[in-house]
């Protein structure tokens, strides 16, 4: 699933976005090309979602353009993007009985026609998603009786069915075992797509991320790679708390956090 | 001598008036002093009042009305209980009266119209009967619910009689042309007006009995099989229920009735009952005379007896639902009829 | 796909067998032979003799129609169960949420009690509840989409249960004011449900709308599908949800309002036949949209012949039969297999 050379540019500029009367963010300016793995970090409530959201278009800017390769997003149908945008958000509950196949099968939906059936090849691309996400053995389990992790991973999986030329991760590694979130970084970072993604664990964000965005009460406070933006100072001022921050030989960065 | 002669006298009314108090178990109330003209008078109105009614409440439970006095304002709710009160004689003591479906027989009409309308169905609200002073309600016994006129243990509470017509109390009991004999006896013995009453049940009873004579001579495989159909629709029709007063009104006229269940259903049903003669209920707004043509016209029904022979009689809606003293003329007129050879 | 060669098959099963129930008792040979003469046109003495008996018009007028119509209704239920479920993202969700029930039973209660839509003709009643079901419609869709633009599934559920008040509200208001005991009786009939109306001249209009919109639906599986991911997914995955909610809702409201014009508010279907259906073969519209759609005609023909067959010259009103099979069916299934309602 080499998507090397059919991959899509992501850029915000100046968005604002306002839900009702708020002001939930504003002035954003984001970069995200040459198939970078780019993270964005910070509070709860610092915006990070409702940026993502609006690039995945569930919400309206009220200020500032999103481009897709350099194309108004506004422009394009909604289809179109769901074709080049796969989208992994937080898991929830369906009312109704899937199994995870019927689940992951769903990814294809943007790119079937009308009355098209599910084909081999939607099938082949299907159960390798569920193959690099481990969970090719639950096929015919019902979506509703996994846990946590397990249905994260299963979304993921239908994100990347999509075959995406970009992909929108929001918090992707909550709700995962360890391995499990290695591994799922891992495998996003291979596919040679733009990525961007809300995370919360500042040092994975900062071993798998090239650049970081970082966002407080709103606005983007920090941007750069990982050494440029993981301080002491950035991590007293937006995170509140003291930290420790050191390299290793491989010039891996390692945050400690020492107290608030 | 003749205070002795008075005395005797004295003891006799006495003794005659606790025996009379004791049949009806309740004192009566003498405070004329007794004198020899109003002796008499005292003594007819003595003996027929108190009168103890057997009736019923809204639900079907059994309750008596004991009068003292004929009823002097009358409130009813029920057109045809209201014919019933017209034909005794009692308009004059009619202060409110109500409409509803059906209303009342041709021949009653003006005297219904002229009538205090308090009501245009058969509902009308608590205060606006109370305001009429009634000393009595005569109505429809489903209406005498809490949320609609009211319960009867209300209206009896507040010292207002209740009467309701027998063919409309609840219960599983079919409706017959002997309740409506009841009807007219009880209100006869109310209002004092027994004469009239024994006169109306006599004149019906000989109807009675001279249709009974010609269709006595009937066997059995020769009587007529009748159907009662009240709406008819394109592949559907309603039916009446055994219980309906119909199905006494065609056994009465000597022939069988097919009612049963009834509702609606199925034509197929009626191909399947398939009856000598269909009776039809007739109503302003839904006149028999329709759903008579409806019938003929109804290809699937062609080979039905009734339809065939194009035996169709019809019935009004008066008639059908409580039932009057006119019902004993449509009784004859059914039974003519049914068998127009013994009426020649 | 086996499970719909099987399903199809046993659907015209149904329809032959239930054709030879009836109060009228002809053998199943001749009905068989009744078809296929009437189906091939046959033109042999026989055939043409076998035709013109009055057997032959109840086989093919009467049953025949009503069978079809009972095919047509419970597929259609059973269509907007399914959708209505896919839009509201709820599995208890049912073709009358959105006020049509009441929206059709207000129209229905003008046009027998008011004489509203006589201009119809004996198709008034059902031209009424068509007209009451589309505009209650209407205000439920204005209701909810209007605002935010973004509909979401709680406000229509909430503006369907407010509309849902508002039109009971003026029926019973109809009712009592009415003076009609009979005409009360009919719209209680038509509230139950029943087929006894079914014609040829009544077929054509639900028959073709509930086609041409299954049709429809059998080509948007994936799209339901997706619904049921909830907004956010759904749109993540290139649909766009509100436009979509919006014409399914209007295309299942048609269905609706047809079949509850051509029989009255038949409950359970909507809710149940998806369910049953799901708990067989899982969520995938591609398999719960045609099965349901069998299956619910499948089912309501059985109900019918039950409603028409276990009263002897009378009917059961089907809604009642639909409850007592669907309702204790249903909690066994729900006892015996594993089904998700909704989280763990």
């Amino acid at each position: 699933m080499d998507l090397g050379e059919n991959d899509m540019d992501i850029r915000v500029k100046d968005l604002s976005v306002h839900i009702g009367k708020k002001n939930i963010i504003k002035d954003i300016n984001v970069d995200v090309d040459n198939g970078e793995f780019v993270g964005i970090v910070g509070p709860n409530g610092s915006g990070k979602s409702t940026l993502l959201k609006s690039i995945y278009r569930m919400l309206k800017p009220s200020a500032g353009i999103i481009e897709l390769d350099n194309i108004l997003i506004e422009k394009l149908p909604i289809k179109e993007t769901a074709k080049n945008l796969g989208v992994m958000t937080q898991s929830s509950s369906y009312s109704f009985d899937f199994t995870v196949e019927e689940i992951v099968m769903m990814g294809r939906t943007p790119h079937k026609k009308l009355m098209e059936p599910d084909n081999d090849e939607d099938y082949e691309i299907a159960y390798e998603s569920l193959n690099r996400v481990g969970m090719e053995d639950f096929a015919e389990r019902k979506f509703n009786t996994l846990s946590g992790g397990e249905k994260q991973r299963v979304l993921i999986a239908r994100a990347l069915t999509g075959q995406p030329k970009a992909l929108i991760l929001d918090e992707p590694t909550n709700h995962l075992d360890i391995h499990y979130q290695i591994s799922l970084l891992e495998i996003v970072k291979s596919l040679k797509i733009e990525i961007f993604a809300a995370m919360h664990d500042l040092n994975l964000a900062a071993y798998y991320c090239s650049k970081i965005y970082v966002m407080k009460n709103g606005r983007i406070v920090r941007s750069g790679n990982p050494k440029e933006v993981f301080t002491i100072d950035t991590l007293r001022e937006v995170f509140d708390v003291n930290a420790a921050i050191s390299e290793d030989k491989t010039g891996r960065l390692n945050i400690v956090y020492t107290g608030i | 001598m003749k205070k002795n002669l008075w005395l005797v006298l004295l003891l006799c009314l006495s003794m005659t008036l606790s025996a009379c108090g004791q049949k009806q178990g309740i004192e009566p109330e003498v405070t004329e002093p007794v004198t020899e003209e109003n002796q008499q008078e005292i003594q007819e109105v003595n003996e027929h009042y108190p009168v103890t009614i057997e009736n019923y409440d809204g639900t079907g439970e059994r309750v008596e009305q004991v009068f003292e006095k004929a009823p002097e304002r009358i409130v009813s709710n029920q057109p045809q209980a209201i014919q019933l009160l017209l034909a005794l004689g009692l308009k004059e003591k009619i202060v409110g009266a109500c409409r509803s479906v059906g209303d009342v027989n041709e021949k009653y009409l003006d005297e219904f119209n002229s009538l205090n309308f308090i009501s245009e169905n058969d509902s009308p609200a608590k205060e606006v009967v109370l305001d009429q002073n009634p000393d009595i309600i005569i109505g429809w016994g489903s209406t005498f619910g809490e949320n609609t006129l009211g319960s009867v243990k209300d209206w009896n509470d507040k010292g207002i009689h209740t009467y309701l017509v027998e063919n409309s109390v609840a219960g599983e009991d079919s409706r017959t042309l002997d309740r409506i004999y009841k009807d007219i006896e009880n209100l006869g013995k109310i209002f004092d007006v027994e004469e009239k009453a024994s006169k109306m049940i006599e004149d019906m009873k000989s109807k009675q009995s001279n249709v009974e004579d010609k269709v006595s001579q009937i066997a059995e495989e020769d009587r007529v099989k009748v159907l009662t159909v009240q709406m008819v629709y394109e592949n559907e029709f309603y039916a009446r229920s055994r219980r309906d007063l119909t199905t006494d009104l065609i056994t009465r006229a000597g022939a069988i009735s097919l009612d049963d269940e009834g509702g609606k259903q199925s034509i197929e049903n009626l191909i399947a009952i398939n009856p000598d003669v269909l009776l039809i209920i007739n109503r302003i707004d839904s006149p028999a005379q329709e759903k008579i043509e409806a019938l003929k016209a109804n290809k699937s029904l062609a080979n039905v007896d009734a339809i065939k022979d194009e035996r169709f009689i019809s019935v009004d809606y008066v008639d059908f639902y409580g039932g009057n003293y006119e019902t004993m003329n449509t009784v004859e007129r059914l039974a003519e009829g049914f068998y127009p050879d013994l009426f020649k | 796909m086996i499970i719909l060669i099987i399903m199809s098959c046993l659907l015209i099963i149904s329809v032959v067998l239930a054709i030879t129930f009836g109060p009228v008792s002809i053998e199943a040979k001749e009905v068989a032979k009744i078809l296929y003469y009437k189906i091939f046109n046959i033109e042999t003495t026989e055939a043409l003799e076998l035709l013109s008996s009055s057997r032959a018009d109840i086989i093919w007028n009467i049953r025949l129609p009503r069978v079809l119509m009972a095919v047509v209704v419970g597929s259609g239920l059973a269509l907007s169960g399914v959708t209505m479920q896919a839009v509201v993202k709820n599995p208890l969700a049912n073709p009358y949420i959105l006020g049509i029930s009441s929206g059709a039973s207000l129209g229905a209660t003008m046009g027998i009690l008011l004489g509203s839509f006589h201009w119809f003709g004996t198709y008034g009643v059902s031209v009424g509840s068509f007209i009451g079901a589309l505009l209650t419609s209407l205000f439920v869709f204005t209701i909810a989409f209007s605002g935010t633009g973004r509909g979401n599934t709680i406000k229509l559920l909430l503006a369907g249960m407010a509309i849902n008040a508002m039109c009971s509200a003026f029926t019973n208001f109809i009712i009592y004011i009415a003076k009609d005991a009979e005409g009360i009786r009919s719209v209680t009939f038509w509230t139950m449900g029943g087929l006894t109306s079914a014609s040829w001249s009544l077929l054509p209009i639900p028959l073709v709308t509930t086609l041409v919109i299954t049709a429809f639906f059998l080509t948007q599986f994936r799209i339901l599908n997706v619904l049921l991911l909830g907004e956010e997914s759904a749109m993540t995955l290139g649909i766009d949800v509100t436009k979509m909610r919006k014409i399914y809702l209007v295309l299942t409201s048609c269905v609706t309002g047809v079949v509850v014009a051509a029989s009255g508010t038949i409950g359970f279907v909507g809710l149940i036949v998806p369910h049953v259906v799901r708990m067989l073969v899982g969520s995938d519209h591609k398999r719960v949209l045609p099965i349901s759609i069998l299956a619910g005609g499948i089912f309501l023909i059985w109900c019918d012949v039950f409603a028409r067959m276990i009263i002897h010259n009378s009917e059961l009103p089907i809604g009642i039969v639909t409850s007592m099979i669907g309702g204790p069916f249903f909690i066994y299934l729900m006892l015996t297999k594993s089904y998700g309602f909704g989280g763990e």
